[in-house]
């Protein structure tokens, strides 16, 4: 080799100097701070749901509630009675289906994660009614997504059934405004939840220490990072994400319910199993009817109460329009 | 010239370089495989960590018959690991630095006696129980160094160019589809720290670097595992000979990789240190240099083992068991915990210091441990909560380890194997130092009837407000130490529910 001379240093600095500002700009733009903030504007205050602002003169009841029977007859049932699956999924329609599988170690039979049928059953209906593309995802606190999915059985049914699974990847975070928020502004948000055409919220329906149940908001938990730190000031931030996060539809699985020892069960004797589905595009009046079945008051739950005066949606189940029946009966 | 000769017709020496050439990228790629999956068979193929194991061990496993093909093998062809498969020479190889090497830059022979006395050292502390030495074995340095350095980095570079291409909307699509395909089968889904990476990967570095000094220093100088297939090659069968008719031109001596061959004594070479790479027999013009059959066991150099270096050597490895055996260090950190159904014993005299449960960890908990349990197991494997946690469902470690240091348990069992206890530091935890609610070690508690207990309180907060707060206590009896509480805390820094042995 030749020797080494001034031009060959300048080259040599100049080169390192490209390296360094290629790095820095790479780190600039994987910081979640630096990612850009959402496309779209939050929906506006006080809407519950997307739907409901067309002139129809259909009139669908707000909560359904079926029982009596599988999986797939109790999902099917229930979104025929809200006016069939294709109020919600147009053709084309790019869908995402958020499960519960916070605990990645249970089985479904534990009533800690969403049942794997009934998740596919709505995966199946979606693809029926046209959708582009049905994900599945969700980020368990417990261990890795790919062990929760196929732990839980979900991976199995929704692959199945036609759908994806999707384990939720780093880079999809950013840090999203949350202009209803009270207590959090702002937090890191999975970026394709809300870029999605229509968001179905499934989680189960199970006891829990601190918010004393996890229904439809508290399953919501799963989109975000840092979700310990909501504990922080639990109710309300779960409403606050309750704000900016806005399902289409929430179908609660209380085909099994987990009564204590929640949210990751363990022990059979704390499951219930009452072969029920309650569906509807408010997430408040869903969660609000789901308290009934702990023999509990909308009211005891500290996010369905904040949520209530936050405008986010109805808890008051005497003022609903509630459509209940048992299947075979 | 050398060139000439060879572009006759048919198999000749640079047919035979070509196919090592094909032979060190697909093994080095079938290592990675093997790497990523967790086989433990890649530790399996290094007979020295296997017998320095076995006899540290006590225990003799069916495994071991793959170090005993290995063997026949070196017996046969000698040194032929290190020049056509060893994944740490083949990358020496490709960084050898070649045309930057200073001409003027001599290293005496002598320190080709390094290896052998390390290699020596190994044994000798093996037969004491002490398998500290094996952090310098060729094989665990690789594992141990893509496990901790290589594989976060480039899951760092990756995830970072992932950030920028996904602001392009046309990318986002596909790009998802990458990342889905690749997490969290080769890359982990969410990033993973290990202590002391940047060490790890800085003696990596380093060990490339000191091919500056000399081609494959590290295999002529340092490599036990080079010495052990080294000291086979004194009596292995194919070998390399010089005829007659050389005509000490001195082109086999400037590409021979391991400097063993020598114009001074008639361009012959040690079979200790050749590594049967082959370049020698390309570069003779006169077709004087081959390989072929030797019956007879080689002279002995003055670097080789025989008497002040030996006695070094078993010296260094006693003397150093039972230094690192005295409590020199804190011999038993109260952090100190071992992945599931583990022992001190174990971690001592089955742990080969690879760094497979490191990889095999998916949530990041297994980390090479510094000075917790004394010098004799630094880099074994130890559970850092802050990193990751034990999850309730996996015995990926188990599985993974080599020489069963870590047992493969069965998942029921391991669900109630104990590794340690968490307790509450009520001075730190936000419901019992400061009155703020917060029960996420009770929510995460992931056995079946919570470790983690909560108890109500109504409390008197300073500005006079009264609240209803749910405190939790640790149910020890419970508690199987998994750590998820530890990780999940919310206190920032040392976390206010910590697991202990």
């Amino acid at each position: 080799m030749a020797e080494f001379t001034r031009r060959d240093f300048l080259k040599y600095a100049l080169a390192g100097l490209g390296a360094i500002l290629a790095a820095r700009f790479i780190s600039a733009c994987s910081s979640p701070q630096a990612a850009p903030s959402p496309p779209q504007t939050p929906p506006a205050p006080g809407t519950p749901t997307a739907e409901g602002t067309g002139p129809s003169a259909v009139k669908y009841p707000d909560l359904v509630v079926v029982r009596g029977g599988e999986p797939e007859t109790l999902a099917r049932k229930a979104i025929d009675l809200l006016g069939g699956i294709k109020r919600f999924v147009k053709k084309g329609d790019n869908v995402i289906i958020k499960p519960n599988i916070g605990p990645a170690m249970r089985t479904y039979e534990y009533a800690a994660t969403t049942n794997p049928w009934l998740v596919a059953a709505v995966t199946s209906m979606c693809l029926e009614a046209g959708a582009g593309r049905v994900r599945v995802m969700d980020k368990p606190f417990s261990g890795t997504a790919e062990s929760g999915f196929l732990n839980s059985g979900i991976r199995e049914e929704v692959e199945k059934a036609g759908g994806e699974i999707e384990l939720m990847s780093r880079f999809k975070y950013a840090s999203t405004d949350i202009p209803l928020g009270r207590d959090i502004k702002k937090w890191d948000i999975y970026q394709d939840i809300l870029k999605a055409d229509v968001l179905i919220n499934m989680p189960i329906a199970k006891h829990h220490s601190a918010s004393r149940l996890t229904l439809g908001m508290k399953n919501l938990m799963g989109v975000v990072n840092m979700a310990q730190l909501f504990h922080l000031n639990l109710g309300q931030r779960i409403a606050d994400l309750a704000s900016r996060v806005r399902p289409t539809l929430t179908i609660i699985d209380a085909i099994r319910i987990l009564t204590a020892n929640g949210p990751t069960g363990g022990d059979l004797n704390d499951v219930r199993k009452l072969d029920t589905v309650i569906a509807g595009t408010d997430m408040v009046a869903v969660d609000s009817y789901a308290t009934s079945l702990f023999k509990l008051r909308p009211d005891d739950i500290p996010y369905i109460k904040i949520a209530t005066e936050m405008g986010l949606g109805s808890s008051d189940l005497n003022k609903l329009d509630i459509k209940e029946i048992t299947l075979g009966s | 010239m050398a060139a000439e000769k060879n572009n006759t017709a048919g198999w000749n020496a640079r047919s035979w370089l070509k196919l090592r050439t094909a032979v060190q990228i697909i093994f080095f790629l079938g290592f990675i495989v093997l790497f990523l999956g967790g086989v433990p068979l890649l530790m399996r193929l290094d007979p020295l960590a296997m017998l320095a194991g076995a006899i540290a061990g006590r225990s003799l496993q069916p495994y071991l018959v793959i170090s005993l093909v290995i063997i026949v093998l070196a017996l046969i062809l000698g040194r032929a690991w290190c020049g056509w498969l060893c994944p740490m020479g083949t990358l020496l190889e490709w960084f050898s630095f070649n045309s930057w090497r200073s001409k003027k830059i001599k290293i005496a022979d002598s320190w080709r006696s390094i290896k052998y006395i390390i290699l020596l050292a190994i044994a000798s502390a093996a037969i004491l129980a002490n398998l500290t030495l094996l952090i310098f074995d060729p094989m665990t340095i690789f594992v141990r160094t893509f496990s901790t350095a290589v594989w976060p980095a480039l899951d760092f570079i990756i995830n970072a160019v992932e950030s920028v291409m996904n602001n392009v909307p046309a990318l986002q699509e596909p790009l998802s589809r990458f990342d889905t395909a690749v997490r969290s089968s080769l890359l982990p889904a969410d990033p993973l720290y290990y202590r002391d990476g940047l060490i790890f990967g800085g003696i990596f570095i380093a060990l490339i670097l000191l091919n500056f000094l000399a081609e494959r220093f590290w295999c002529r100088y340092l490599c036990p595992l080079g010495a052990f297939y080294g000291l086979l090659s004194k009596v292995s069968i194919v070998r390399r000979r010089v005829n007659a008719s050389c005509i000490k031109c001195k082109l086999c001596q400037d590409v021979c990789p391991t400097g063993t061959i020598k114009r001074e004594k008639d361009c012959s070479s040690d079979p200790g240190e050749c590594i049967m790479c082959l370049k020698c027999m390309d570069s003779c013009p006169c077709s004087t240099s081959d390989f072929g059959p030797v019956y007879k066991a080689s002279k002995l150099n003055s670097y080789d083992p025989v008497r002040r270096q030996l006695l070094l050597g078993l010296g260094t490895g006693i003397l150093l068991a039972v230094l690192l055996k005295l409590n020199i260090f804190s011999r038993h950190s109260q952090y100190l915990i071992r992945p599931p159904g583990s022992t001190e014993q174990d971690m001592t005299a089955k742990c080969i210091r690879c760094g497979e449960c490191i990889k095999a960890c998916p949530t990041g908990a297994i980390q090479p441990s510094q000075l917790e349990a004394g010098g004799e197991t630094v880099w074994t494997p130890v559970l850092v909560m802050r990193s990751g946690f034990c999850q309730y469902s996996c015995n990926a470690c188990g599985k993974t380890c080599p020489t069963a240091a870590i047992p493969e348990l069965p998942l029921p069992r391991k669900k109630v194997t104990v590794i340690g206890r968490a307790f509450i530091d009520r001075d730190r935890c936000l419901p019992w130092a400061k009155n703020t609610p917060c029960i996420v070690c009770e929510e995460m508690c992931p056995v079946p009837h919570k470790a983690v207990r909560l108890s109500s309180v109504e409390v008197t907060k300073e500005d006079g407000s009264k609240i209803y707060l749910q405190r939790p206590t640790v149910q020890p009896g419970r508690c199987i130490g998994c750590g998820l509480c530890e990780y999940k805390c919310p206190v920032e820094g040392e976390a206010a529910i910590r697991v202990t042995v």
